[in-house]
């Protein structure tokens, strides 16, 4: 039976372009969070073996984890210019799309005899494999196949069911949400790190098989390739079918084209409402695939990261300051709202309220990641002893934070914790890390440690908190300083 | 608060990538006139296979004279050492790796040499000097080609730039523990 060109190969062979042209660009805005690759998880710095920036962090003084980002051009990233979590939401909506393509492509080829085209059924498929690499080699073309020859089949046969999976896989491994349900998985492929590394190499194969597979196509003849994988003309076209072929090949580039310029543009131009636009196509899965397994997080002390990065710079709030001067014995964190006992406890009396200590991975959404030990008082605590109203929904919790590093004038840093997440088990309210008091780039004299959320809910710096009914009437309405300012998500799930 | 590792500059760009390519131009061409000489027993080949780019297929024979074939092969072999050694240090400056490690140095040298033979060999030949592709049998292409491209001439570049270091003003391993971490000082004082 002659294998040709079939609608659905066309079509998918066209929806795969576009998704992985998506997910190359928006990968690379990614990478710029932190353009460092490493095999270890500690992530030690000057430990990565490639980086993708020509910074390098100055040794006298302080810098944190915002100062190793490197914005990219719109050219090659999207949306570029530093939106990581656009560039997260375009991501992840890029991802569903091609893995739905990719799984309408095996369906087809295994619910019909187009599955010989791609899967070898012989081990013979090596020698011919070889011997056609020696015809290119001699310029001349292999023997045709049925559709493809020996050397195409197995390379399109591996790009199938080889490197794609492994990039799905790598992708999944590097998730923290994958690492907090099924703490196995990434550690096939070295831990979080190692699997990050992994992915971009995953991702360089893919351009190199594009950029072969496409000078093959020209090689074979540009006109009858087209003619074949847009057409599904398989015999010699005619002059109008060549012309179709192309008009058509140049409008599908086109239009690829065009939607990567307007993603780009309309995420640059308003990234407020292409969040509101992502948000409600991405949220909404995640939500379904995470929340009915259970993210529970524990590692050893010895694996505690020695050199622990901070990210972002103490506040310059004259009250923290003065507070700090006098290692915050002054200092009353105050829980109020819809509660029945609103309270102020000193930091002495906090300690007093029951400790709980844990040894955990934080997972900075820039792509980085440490272990350490914190030690601090669950949420569940304070809740019940504030004893909430009916009405409280959300944890609004106002920090010292006066962002004084970032431009422009967004109010003091602030979060909203939904009040299943702080009843988490390990949702506390930290003073300490790796066994001393935390120290001011850590986040004193309180933080938020939510273990199982991504490293931008735990607010550092705490001031107070309050029990809220909406959090669409704080800030810019989206949940979080960094969910208004920087279009990141109001959940963080891992 | 971060300082720039490189500096990125046309002038630096060309300068050194036209200095690592004649150096790896040099080597390599010496290592394909050895390999031609043990292939063939015919040194000038290389020298005529690269003359008859400019002059066409008189050069593979008696018409262009031994020194006019080594003269003019040279001068184009060095050109193109020179301008693909630019293309890439322009393309390590692009990316931010004229800092980068030395070994992946060497290994961009190595697939970025191979992709150069790629489009020498198997793109340029037969869609513009067709006459030389009967003259490029297997042993050829895999030696002349792949593996002294690959070995010899990429290598060498990502060597060169590993050892000069064009455009980098600052140490790859320059940092530590971020000052104020272990400290328990807010690290940042009010200026």
């Amino acid at each position: 039976m002659e294998l040709g060109f079939p609608l659905a190969v066309r079509l998918t062979h066209f929806f795969n372009i576009l998704f992985l042209s998506l997910l190359i660009r928006s990968g690379i805005e990614i990478l710029g969070a932190h353009p460092m690759l490493y095999w270890r998880d500690d992530c030690r710095p000057g430990s990565e073996w490639v980086r993708f920036t020509r910074k390098r962090m100055p040794s006298g003084g302080l810098w944190t984890a915002e100062d190793e980002k490197q914005p990219y051009s719109p050219l090659v990233a999207l949306p570029g210019r530093d939106h990581l979590g656009l560039g997260r939401y375009w991501h992840f909506l890029a991802l569903g799309g091609w893995i739905v393509t990719g799984l309408l492509y095996v369906v087809l080829l295994f619910t019909s005899a187009e599955w010989q085209r791609l899967v070898p059924t012989s081990w013979d498929i090596f020698p011919r494999a070889a011997s056609a690499a020696l015809d290119y080699l001699q310029f001349h073309l292999p023997p045709e196949g049925n559709p493809y020859n020996a050397l195409q089949q197995l390379t399109y046969f591996a790009v199938v069911f080889v490197l794609s999976p492994l990039q799905i896989a790598t992708g999944l491994a590097m998730s923290p949400a994958v690492a907090g349900r099924f703490p196995w998985f990434p550690a096939l492929f070295g831990g979080r790190q190692a699997a990050r590394s992994l992915h971009f190499i995953g991702l360089l194969a893919f351009v190199v098989f594009t950029v072969h597979h496409t000078a093959l196509v020209v090689a074979h003849g540009l006109t009858a390739g087209l003619a074949a994988i847009v057409l599904g003309v398989t015999s010699d076209p005619t002059p109008t079918e060549t012309a179709l072929a192309v008009a058509l090949t140049i409008l599908g580039l086109a239009a690829i084209v065009a939607i990567h310029i307007w993603a780009t543009h309309d995420s640059l131009a308003d990234p407020r409402r292409m969040q509101d636009r992502l948000q409600r196509v991405v949220d909404p899965p995640q939500r379904l695939l995470l929340q009915p397994l259970v993210s529970r997080q524990a590692y050893s002390p010895r694996a505690i990261t020695e050199i622990p990065r901070p990210n972002g710079r103490p506040p310059h709030d004259s009250t923290w300051q003065q507070l700090a001067e006098n290692d915050f014995r002054g200092f009353v964190f105050e829980v109020s709202g819809l509660v029945e006992e609103p309270f102020g406890v000193s930091l002495d009396e906090l300690r007093g309220l029951g400790a709980v200590t844990q040894v955990t991975k934080h997972n900075c959404i820039q792509g980085w990641s440490q272990v350490a030990s914190w030690t601090g008082v669950p949420l569940g605590t304070l809740l019940d002893r504030a004893r909430p109203l009916p009405g409280a929904r959300y944890l609004l919790f106002r920090t010292f934070d006066d962002k004084w590093e970032h431009a422009g004038d967004h109010g003091y840093f602030y979060e909203t914790v939904d009040l299943a997440l702080a009843r988490h088990p390990q949702s506390i309210l930290a003073w300490g890390m790796n066994g001393a008091p935390l120290s001011a780039p850590f986040g004193a004299p309180l933080r938020l440690r939510l273990e199982s959320q991504l490293g931008y809910k735990m607010v550092k710096w705490v001031r107070s908190a309050e029990l809220i009914a909406d959090y669409r009437t704080i800030g810019e309405g989206k949940g979080g300083w960094r969910a208004d300012v920087l279009h990141y998500s109001q959940i963080a799930p891992i | 608060m971060a300082v720039q590792v490189e500096r990125r500059d046309v002038v630096t760009v060309v300068v050194h990538g036209s200095l690592a390519g004649l150096v790896a131009g040099l080597i390599l061409g010496t290592a394909t006139v050895v390999g031609s000489l043990v292939l063939s027993g015919d040194a000038s080949l290389p020298f005529r296979f690269a003359a008859a780019f400019v002059v066409g297929p008189a050069a593979l024979g008696d018409q262009l004279s031994m020194a006019a074939a080594v003269l003019l092969g040279a001068a184009i072999h060095f050109s193109l050492a020179a301008l693909f050694g630019i293309v890439f240090v322009g393309l390590l400056a692009l990316t931010y790796q004229l800092s980068a490690r030395w070994w992946l140095l060497v290994v961009y040298g190595a697939i970025f040499a191979f992709g150069v033979w790629e489009v020498d060999f198997m793109a340029a030949v037969p869609a513009l000097f067709p006459f030389l592709v009967d003259r490029l049998d297997l042993p050829t292409q895999l030696w002349a080609g792949i593996l002294s491209y690959a070995l010899v001439y990429g290598p060498i570049l990502g060597a060169y730039v590993a050892i000069v270091r064009p455009g980098v003003i600052g140490d790859w391993h320059a940092v530590g523990p971020p000052a104020g971490v272990f400290t328990g000082t807010t690290g940042n004082e009010r200026d």
